[in-house]
């Protein structure tokens, strides 16, 4: 017999569904009073094709009104993820034409490289990954292709510096993150992305070989993207973390390295965590170590910047500074931050005339909002 | 003596998606892109390995339990359709 539980509890289910922990649980079916939320839910997080997928095992009971709904909705995902991967894999020919090294993240390569069937894994933008020294190449060439960016970049060289990533917009949607690290922030600062591309597989699409981040690398990054991404974390990258972590052949020893070198023991602590608290995934045995493993005051804080109401008072930004080495570049950040292009600040303006003024009055704003919290 | 043999089999560029009942296919470098519903859709995942046409209409034969003979045309006509649209290939292979 089907039964009728909260609705959040059924969106974290249908993120676990099909996992062998949850094997024999009763099907669950969704009120029609509860259902927009719920179908909200599954967009918002991402989950309409594991929704299809516990629809079709019977762990989740539709009217048929809903299940109408929930495939339009999840064809709308899928067309877009081909449109996607149709794009992908013209940018990559035109990468390699031009000697650009460029890996694959998240999106595409999750969806074949991790799931059984990649139509259980939506995705709406692409992410990819070049070296610091190709960045601005890369920039131009997507340019060249018709890419703009919606936000330029803040001062000349603050990209290579202390930047994630960046937007490139096509005149017909297709969004493309250009990444030279893989998490914005503190975190990002002290990885070494360069050594990513020594540990790089292979996803094969449209007849292409294109590169990709392997297995641990891969593991990372979901890790990372699912703990700092969101708050709260959304729920496939948490499943992301299970899929990735079982299908995959993960290096747990040079996880634990890369743990230790660039202080990421906090985020795969937690990531473990609220994988394990959200999902009801059992870690695998080389998981366990992060789960234990003893955090920095340093790497907290840090973390606590994303994880906590810090986040939408300049939490992040505040810890950027602490992590960048020597008061030159704390500096150059946040002259980067407070006295941007006219470009930038014309980009970032929502209403009204671009106005150094407004943008420092954001500080204090967290400083105030910070004492009001504390 | 030998002989030939020919077979379908999706053409390995193409890029697709099952929703529901549907499979959604495109092919890089197009915007293009079809809804394969029904027998069409069984069609396609049939082709996921080379199968010969009598192989093909075999199987659809069996799934949906009629005559082999009654719709071998619109097997045929169905295949043609997705060569034309460059979503499947045919390989000539030589016994022997």
């Amino acid at each position: 017999m089907a039964e009728r539980v909260r609705q959040p509890l059924v969106l974290n289910e249908i993120a676990a569904s099909g996992l062998a922990e949850h094997a024999g649980r009763p099907p669950r079916e969704v009120d029609e009073t509860d259902w927009p939320h719920f179908r909200n839910g599954l967009l918002g997080h991402r989950l309409t094709g594991l929704a299809l997928s516990a629809r079709e095992a019977g762990s989740l009971l539709l009217l048929d009104t809903q299940k109408e709904e929930l495939v339009a909705l999840h064809r709308d995902a899928m067309v877009t993820a081909l449109r996607l991967e149709g794009r992908l894999v013209e940018l990559a020919e035109a990468f390699l034409a031009q000697g650009l090294d460029m890996l694959v993240l998240k999106g595409p390569a999750t969806a074949h490289c991790f799931y059984s069937d990649p139509s259980a894994r939506p995705f709406s933008d692409l992410d990819l990954l070049v070296r610091d020294s190709q960045w601005d190449r890369a920039c131009e060439l997507l340019a060249s292709l018709g890419f703009e960016r919606p936000l330029p970049e803040p001062r000349p060289g603050f990209d290579v510096r202390f930047g994630k990533a960046a937007l490139h917009r096509s005149g017909t949607g297709v969004n493309v993150d250009l990444h030279r690290t893989l998490t914005p922030g503190p975190f990002g600062l002290w990885m070494d992305p360069s050594e990513l591309f020594e540990h790089t597989d292979t996803l094969t699409l449209g007849g292409s070989a294109l590169g990709r981040l392997d297995d641990t690398s891969s593991l990372l990054h979901a890790c990372l993207h699912a703990s700092l991404g969101w708050r709260p974390p959304l729920l496939l990258p948490l499943r992301d973390i299970v899929q990735i972590a079982r299908v995959g052949s993960i290096d747990w020893d040079r996880l634990a390295k890369w743990s230790r070198d660039w202080n990421l023991g906090a985020v795969l602590r937690h990531s473990w965590s609220t994988t394990v608290a959200e999902l009801g995934a059992a870690p695998p045995a080389g998981a366990e170590h992060f789960r234990e493993a003893q955090i920095s005051v340093q790497e907290q804080r840090a973390l606590d910047a994303y994880t906590t109401g810090m986040r939408g008072r300049g939490g992040m930004s505040r810890a950027t500074v602490r992590a960048i080495p020597g008061l030159s570049g704390k500096a150059a950040y946040l002259s980067g931050l407070l006295l941007p292009r006219r470009e930038f600040l014309k980009a970032r303006t929502v209403e009204g005339r671009p106005s150094y003024l407004r943008r420092w009055t954001i500080p204090g704003g967290w400083l105030l909002g910070g004492r009001k919290h504390s | 003596m030998t002989a030939h043999w020919i077979r379908f089999r999706q053409n390995p560029i193409v890029l697709c998606r099952k929703v529901d009942d549907e499979v959604i296919v495109a092919l890089p470098y197009t915007i293009s892109m079809h809804g394969l519903e029904g027998p069409a859709g069984t069609i396609w995942q049939l082709l996921g390995s080379p199968v010969s046409l009598p192989e093909l209409v075999s199987s659809l034969a069996n799934t949906y339990g009629v005559d082999a003979n009654e719709i071998e045309g619109d097997v045929k006509r169905t295949l043609d359709d997705l060569m034309g649209r460059h979503l499947v290939e045919e390989i000539v292979g030589i016994d022997g």
